[in-house]
């Protein structure tokens, strides 16, 4: 006998060896969807992969506490006793999927923040709808250059509810060291939106970043970008990863610290950017950064951030952006290395 | 001259249907198919008898609708959530017989109906902040205190907007 359900029934992920039954039932049970799979990412160059192991968690792993809750409140919708539902809650998990499944990007973005239940059901086309989505990084070092590196989304880390993000290309970028030039910096997140996004991401994706981030790139070796350290007061989680190695020219050299001082250039090799899905829900993207500094200091209502809204884009710094979009900047460098 | 099928609800209670719009539910089509001609009432124990005339009543205005193909997930399709005027109507219930009705139509396969019902809840979604869904749906929030303190955190922005 064909039912509803059927129409929601996806093909199963593949099964590996390596997980036992419970941690099989836990992957699988929690949304009763369990066959919606991520289509699997297109493998990193080894370098990268080397420098920058990506936690090998299974993707869209869930944490103990929504799999309890989501067994519990899994309601076959075939049962023969009678059906009562008073609160939606209480519609079976296939029929929320379904539901779930007409949203468009900022409801669920507001669906992820109700509860663990609807996290549980919202993250998944949450990340099937960023996945197509690339983060720009966008570098700056003051006199020399203002480049981008692309980033696009790798895994979802459940238990540290983390978007990964990895590097794609390979790109580096080459910065120079030495008196009178400043610290190249991290100076805008951007988010190209997939062609799968029909939100107001693409028109958003103006800055996500909350102030400019002083990048270390003196000495060689893996480094880490904390992006907690950098915001206004509300902790957005992101971090960036990234290795920094000495070139002289196009010619990599010795990582010996003691050579390090002989040249002035820095190849900047870009790993994984991490962040909470929340850093790149589009209305604060939209917002501008005025703004947002504003509403962490004065509160959303207060007077003053109001009146610095309704001052709109003047404030904005998504400006610089499309200045440099519009060709002042340079392309993407990669760098051939010689070792 | 038309052939009527009985259904009788949750609650013992006999609907005299025309045996084509009962067709609208894949299910009961296909158990009238398996039982062939007979007079003996179909039992629908997880549907009681408000939201089956509900039910009855859209089969009845829809019942000259071409029946809708299986595949139709396209990304298009998806996306929308427009609800036809008269359906807009039909739908405007209370919060417990909208989910009712869903969990009946679920359970007899009207999809066409499913996805209004399921669209309806979208809408219901649709431009709310988390704090506003938790009202529309009375739902309890049961993030953990250290959850909900990260994610007022990364939300502080957005509240009063």
């Amino acid at each position: 006998m064909a039912t509803a359900v059927e129409h929601l029934s996806l093909p199963k992920p593949p099964l590996r060896k390596r997980f036992s039954a419970h941690s099989l039932r836990s992957l699988i049970a929690p949304l009763n969807h369990s066959s919606i799979s991520l289509p699997s990412f297109p493998t990193t160059h080894a370098t990268d992969a080397a420098e920058f192991p990506v936690p090998s968690i299974p993707l869209l792993h869930l944490s103990t506490h929504t799999r309890k809750r989501s067994l519990l409140s899994l309601r076959s919708s075939r049962s023969s006793q009678p059906q009562s539902a008073k609160f939606v809650t209480d519609l079976p998990n296939e029929l929320l999927v379904q539901v779930v499944a007409y949203l468009d990007l900022s409801a669920l973005f507001a669906l992820y923040n109700v509860s663990r239940h609807f996290r549980s059901l919202a993250v998944l086309p949450l990340v099937r709808t960023l996945e197509p989505t690339k983060v720009r990084l966008w570098f700056h070092q003051e006199g020399l250059r203002r480049t981008f590196v692309e980033f696009r989304c790798r895994a979802y880390d459940a238990p540290r509810e983390r978007l990964i993000f990895e590097c794609t290309g390979g790109s580096a970028c080459l910065f120079k060291t030495g008196v009178g030039l400043g610290k190249p910096q991290l100076d805008d997140v951007t988010l190209i939106a997939g062609p799968t996004v029909t939100c107001p991401l693409k028109a958003a994706s103006e800055n996500y970043l909350d102030t400019q981030c002083p990048l270390r790139v003196k000495h060689a070796g893996a480094k880490e970008l904390d992006g907690q350290r950098h915001s206004f007061g509300t902790r957005y989680p992101w971090t960036f990863k990234y290795t920094v190695e000495y070139v002289r020219g196009t010619v990599k050299v010795s990582a010996d610290p003691a050579r390090a001082a002989e040249g002035k250039h820095r190849l900047l090799r870009p790993g994984v950017f991490e962040c909470s899905p929340n850093f790149l829900d589009p209305k604060r993207g939209a917002m501008n950064v005025a703004v947002r500094w504003c509403a962490e200091k004065f509160g959303e209502a207060g007077t003053i951030t109001q009146w610095v809204r309704n001052r709109g884009k003047k404030w904005s710094r998504g400006k610089s952006v499309k200045q440099a979009e519009s060709g002042l900047l340079e392309e993407s460098l990669d760098v051939p290395i010689a070792v | 001259m038309t052939t009527k099928v009985t259904l009788t609800s949750s609650d013992n209670e006999n609907f005299s249907v025309n045996k084509e719009i009962t067709k609208r539910s894949i299910l009961i089509k296909n158990m009238l198919e398996d039982v062939g001609k007979s007079d003996t009432p179909i039992p629908l124990p997880n549907v009681n008898s408000k939201v089956l005339r509900k039910v009855i009543e859209w089969c009845e205005y829809h019942c000259m609708d071409p029946l809708a193909p299986t595949n139709e997930n396209t990304e298009n399709q998806k996306q929308n959530t427009d609800i036809e005027d008269w359906d807009q109507k039909f739908i405007e219930v209370d919060q417990e017989t909208l989910f009712k009705i869903i969990l009946a139509t679920n359970y007899l396969n009207i999809k066409p109906l499913l996805d209004i019902g399921c669209k309806t809840i979208t809408n219901m979604i649709k431009g709310k902040s988390p704090e506003e869904i938790y009202k529309t749906f009375n739902i309890v929030n049961n993030f953990t205190p250290k959850e909900e303190a990260q994610i007022r955190k990364e939300n502080k922005w957005a509240e009063d907007q």
